[in-house]
């Protein structure tokens, strides 16, 4: 497995991964310092600092997971190379799983490199500015990280998402839209139950479908290559 | 084992259009199949159903003695394809293109991969992306990535596309010096049948997704008879002269000024002196041989002649 994501990093390299994930935390920075600086409202807690870290990112990292999936596998289809990777005495659906586990981890990886540079820069922005009610305490991170944590499982469910609905036409255009849909189903859950962020409930709701969705794919979508 | 690819009653269906209907092939160990037939014939879906890209809706393949099953991918690791065109990742060169190639496929003498590029006259552009590859290059690389790992078996779709007459000699010279020297059985799809004929051992018919024909080329060449065809301005006439002067029945009226004579109890400067001396007007006369192409429209009622 670790071999076959190796060859799919060969194929699409990590250039533009790269490019998206720095550019997405200074964009995160940078809207996390315009909506903490806004003097409108009332100051932020710790807590609702971080549930904006929360927002940002379901936009951004559902995004960048859907634009992944459409290099690494929908553009597969379109481009026609599938018949050439399924030309290969490789389980095919053993190649499939490779990409979307590379995809997962790549996003992963920048979603806590994202959240370890948002976290520091709230710190120290506080620190500097006085955006935030109340001082950092350590304690503060016994919410942070089960915060992060359901985060990243929710995106990356998400995001697998997207391929499940993306290989159903084999469309990048569909792949692209449905990750905006679910950033809105977020959004819509967390404000719907009056909620800072995503409840476990949540989680493992969306983990199980993306789950069932995966299975369905994985077992009557990829081998349709006309 | 003698036959290297086996299908028995191929179907298949798509959006209530059968594709491929009925088909039954025999390959045999270390020979060149020639597949023909028009655009549209069924080439292609039969040539991934023979790699297990697309499921038949019925009847069954058996390549190197054994069942074709859905998940089964191994007798992969014996075949080098081209199908349709020739696809890669177009932001690599052609040298990663093979490298990753022999990776998948699990084969690790790379040095083949400059003597691949070599073969095919690619290695000075060994290290350009193959997104500034012309589609000729492109289909040379597509050979060169399908003959790499040595394979026993070649399913070729259409390899000679984009070509141009010099690339067509040296690919074919490339294909026999692989059936000879080494032994590898190609099944290879074209429309064009003058290549076919000077390749194939054996051919195969399709036409609307049904086997027409499978017969050896040695059969084809029994067929294929001399004749004399003369384009003169009134064939009428000269269908006369043939009958009364020489007594010669055996000849066919192809069309208004095309007269194909079957017997050769006259040379053709005779006739042509015959014809002159009787005021027929001839634009030209000559020896012919019957060709894989005649054959075969012969085969399939000549309805295919505007999609080759």
């Amino acid at each position: 497995m670790i071999h076959l994501m190796k060859l799919e990093l060969k194929k699409v390299g990590l250039k533009k991964y790269v490019l998206f994930s720095i550019t997405g935390i200074f964009i995160s920075m940078f809207f996390l310092f315009v909506g903490l600086n806004d003097s409108s409202t009332i100051k932020s807690s710790y807590e609702t600092a971080f549930s904006t870290v929360g927002l940002i990112f379901c936009f951004y990292y559902i995004v960048l997971f859907s634009v992944l999936v459409s290099a690494y596998i929908v553009n597969e289809y379109n481009h026609k190379t599938i018949l050439v990777m399924f030309s290969y005495p490789v389980d095919r659906r053993k190649l499939m799983i490779a990409k979307l586990l590379l995809i997962t981890l790549l996003v992963m990886f920048s979603m806590i490199i994202g959240y370890l540079c948002c976290g520091t820069f709230i710190v120290i922005a506080d620190r500097y500015w006085e955006l935030i009610e109340g001082e950092f305490e350590i304690s503060v991170l016994r919410y942070w990280i089960p915060t992060a944590l359901k985060a990243i499982i929710t995106f990356c469910a998400f995001g697998i998402g997207t391929f499940v609905v993306g290989m159903m036409k084999k469309s990048v255009s569909m792949t692209i839209i449905s990750s905006i849909i679910f950033c809105y189903i977020r959004q819509f859950y967390i404000a719907g139950m009056d909620l800072y962020e995503e409840n476990w409930l949540f989680v493992i709701g969306v983990v199980v479908i993306t789950v069932i969705g995966v299975w369905y794919t994985l077992a009557y979508k990829i081998g349709q290559i006309d | 084992m003698n036959g290297i690819i086996e299908t028995h009653h191929l179907k298949k269906i798509y959006k209530d259009k059968v594709v491929v209907n009925d088909v039954s092939i025999h390959v045999k160990k270390g020979e060149i199949y020639g597949f023909v037939g028009p655009n549209g014939a069924g080439k292609s879906t039969l040539m991934k159903m023979l790699l297990n890209l697309v499921q038949p809706d019925s009847g069954e393949i058996v390549i190197f003695g054994k069942k074709v099953v859905e998940n089964d991918f191994e007798m992969l690791k014996k075949i080098g394809s081209i199908i349709e065109n020739p696809y890669f990742y177009e932001k690599l060169t052609a040298r990663q293109n093979l490298d990753l190639h022999c990776e998948y496929m699990g084969y690790h003498n790379k040095n083949h991969i400059v003597e691949m590029l070599e073969c095919v006259g690619l290695l000075k552009d060994a290290d350009k992306k193959v997104s500034q590859y012309s589609l000729g290059m492109k289909q040379r690389l597509a050979i060169a990535r399908a003959i790499l790992t040595k394979p026993e078996l070649l399913i070729l779709d259409e390899p000679i596309n984009a070509l141009d007459p010099e690339g067509i000699r040296e690919m074919r010279e490339l294909f026999r010096k692989l059936n000879t020297d080494y032994g590898t059985t190609i099944f290879i799809s074209s429309h064009i049948l003058s290549e076919v004929e000077q390749i194939a051992d054996t051919i195969g018919i399709i036409q609307n997704g049904t086997l027409m024909k499978e017969v050896a080329m040695s059969d084809v060449h029994k067929y294929q008879t001399d004749y004399v065809e003369a384009e003169v301005d009134n064939v009428e006439f000269a269908g006369y002269i043939l009958e009364q002067k020489f007594g010669i029945r055996d000849f066919k009226v192809i069309s208004q000024n095309l007269i194909e004579i079957y017997d050769f109890r006259k040379e053709v400067k005779e006739l042509s002196a015959a014809f002159i001396q009787n005021g027929i007007g001839i634009n030209s006369i000559g020896r012919k041989q019957n060709s894989l192409e005649d054959y075969f429209f012969q085969i399939t009622g000549g309805g295919a002649v505007e999609n080759l």
